[in-house]
């Protein structure tokens, strides 16, 4: 069950990660940016199912994954974002987060090995507000990645108490243990749809022109 | 004992964590409503600063076509009318002088006669100007059917004049408004357009009566604002909106200009 969400999750990102790439020139920073995003989760994605066949533990790869996501959106919201003081505050936001990640991780190294709630945290609540901005521009203007912003929030307030409880499920037995994940990949395939939405209406006619 | 406190640490921070989240969110979505809020009341009240506006606009245009108007109607009487009267008074004193040879008393009588009738004349003209009598006898059909011919009577213009409605007497006060429009949509067109060729076409579609007009004039820039903003043009948008209808412009330089409207 949880396999085949997950598969599914796989492939319409791959989609997605193809069809934003066919469409890749004469976009703009904003579309570049989303498209580098895509091609990094669909790296981790891939890295990740490789040593879970391995039997090796794929967990580190999470931080990567979290402040990956992180850098990059809030790098994808600055470009869609128009007003001054809104772009301020993704900067700040971006420069003490990964200040405070990184003084984070040098105190105490041994977090890498597992799920850091403060990175999760900090990462996921940022981007919500950006996303918020966005939707707060968009209210009275011409809607802009109206999707992926959409996606983007209904996924980051999903998982993001998912991934919260997610070193608690580790001591849980391995049943119960998915049923969380399996909430999640379904949760990952409503964003991914979304995503392809947002090509499907933005995007596709441009590349036919 | 020491796992158990590690893990308990544990549940502690995810509870903590957690809750902080839905905080953190719950306040970011009060502060979204909060400033939504504000935003499209702000957004409503610039609407409404900009009907006021446009209102204010047409008023004013209102105001300045009517003294415009009274000053041409002062500049008719006084030529046209006026003047001749002036010349008869004249006459009619020099018919007070004695001895006044039978052919002079003559002469000047037919000078009084003849500037009478000229006066006359001219007065039904500024009379039939300012309201055409055929309209209000005859309904816009006939008042339009004049305009054209006294447009094609000039030479420098082809109306091409089309009916396919009927239009009932009782609207006349309405119909004028259209007869006004279409006024000055001609002397547009023949005025600043420099049209050989027009075209008015009244239709009814679902009880709603249409006007197209179309000129093969030299048209003009739609973007640029000088144009949207003249006086004779906010004056066919106040009476299309005293008829509650609508009205569409299209225009391009060198392509003539067409105006639909339906009232």
């Amino acid at each position: 069950m949880i396999e085949i969400l997950a598969y599914i999750g796989y492939f319409i990102l791959l989609l997605n990660l193809i069809f934003f790439f066919i469409s890749f020139s004469n976009q703009g920073k904003a579309y570049k940016i989303f498209t580098l995003y895509l091609g990094l989760v669909f790296v981790v994605q891939i890295l990740a199912e490789i040593l879970n066949q391995q039997k090796r533990s794929n967990l580190f790869l999470s931080h990567f994954y979290f402040i990956g996501q992180f850098i990059i959106l809030s790098f994808f919201f600055l470009a869609i974002l128009k007003e001054k003081h809104q772009k301020k505050i993704v900067k700040l936001g971006l420069l003490f987060g990964l200040l405070a990640l990184g003084i984070q991780y040098a105190n105490d190294i041994s977090l890498f090995f597992r799920f850091n709630l403060f990175e999760i945290f900090i990462t996921s609540f940022l981007l919500i507000i950006y996303a918020t901005f966005h939707f707060y521009n968009m209210l009275n203007e011409k809607k802009e990645f109206y999707y992926i912003n959409m996606g983007i929030l209904l996924y980051l307030f999903g998982s993001t108490i998912l991934f919260l409880v997610g070193n608690l499920t580790i001591g849980l037995s391995l049943g119960l243990r998915k049923t969380t994940w399996i909430l999640n990949a379904f949760l990952y395939i409503v964003y991914q749809m979304f995503i392809l939405v947002e090509w499907k209406k933005s995007f596709s006619n441009k590349t036919r022109q | 004992m020491k796992i158990n406190l590690a893990y308990e640490k544990e549940i502690v921070a995810i509870i903590l964590y957690t809750s902080a989240f839905f905080i953190i969110i719950s306040v970011v979505l009060v502060l979204f409503f909060y400033f939504s809020r504000k935003k499209i009341i702000q957004k409503e009240l610039e609407k409404k600063d900009l009907e006021i506006q446009y209102q204010k606009e047409l008023l004013s245009a209102v105001i300045i076509t009517q003294e415009e108007e009274r000053k041409r109607i002062a500049q008719d009487l006084h030529d046209d009318i006026s003047s001749k009267l002036n010349i008869v008074s004249l006459n009619s004193h020099l018919l007070t002088t004695p001895n006044l040879s039978g052919n002079e008393i003559n002469e000047i009588t037919a000078n009084i006669i003849n500037l009478t009738a000229k006066a006359l004349d001219n007065s039904r003209k500024i009379a039939h100007g300012l309201l055409p009598p055929v309209l209000e006898k005859f309904g816009l059909h006939a008042g339009v059917e004049e305009l054209c011919l006294e447009f094609n009577s000039s030479k420098a213009v082809t109306v091409n004049y089309e009916n396919r409605t009927k239009f009932a007497i009782a609207d006349n006060d309405r119909h004028l408004h259209v007869f006004r429009i279409l006024q000055e949509l001609m002397n547009n067109s023949l005025r600043h357009g420099k049209a050989t060729f027009i075209s008015i076409l009244f239709e009814e579609k679902n009880g709603v009566k249409i006007c197209s007009y179309s000129d093969n004039g030299i048209g003009f820039d739609m973007k640029k604002d000088t144009n949207k903003k003249g006086l004779g043009m906010k004056n066919i948008e106040s009476r299309v909106a005293f008829l509650e209808g609508s009205i569409t412009i299209d225009s391009a330089v060198n392509k003539g200009v067409s105006v639909v409207f339906n009232f």
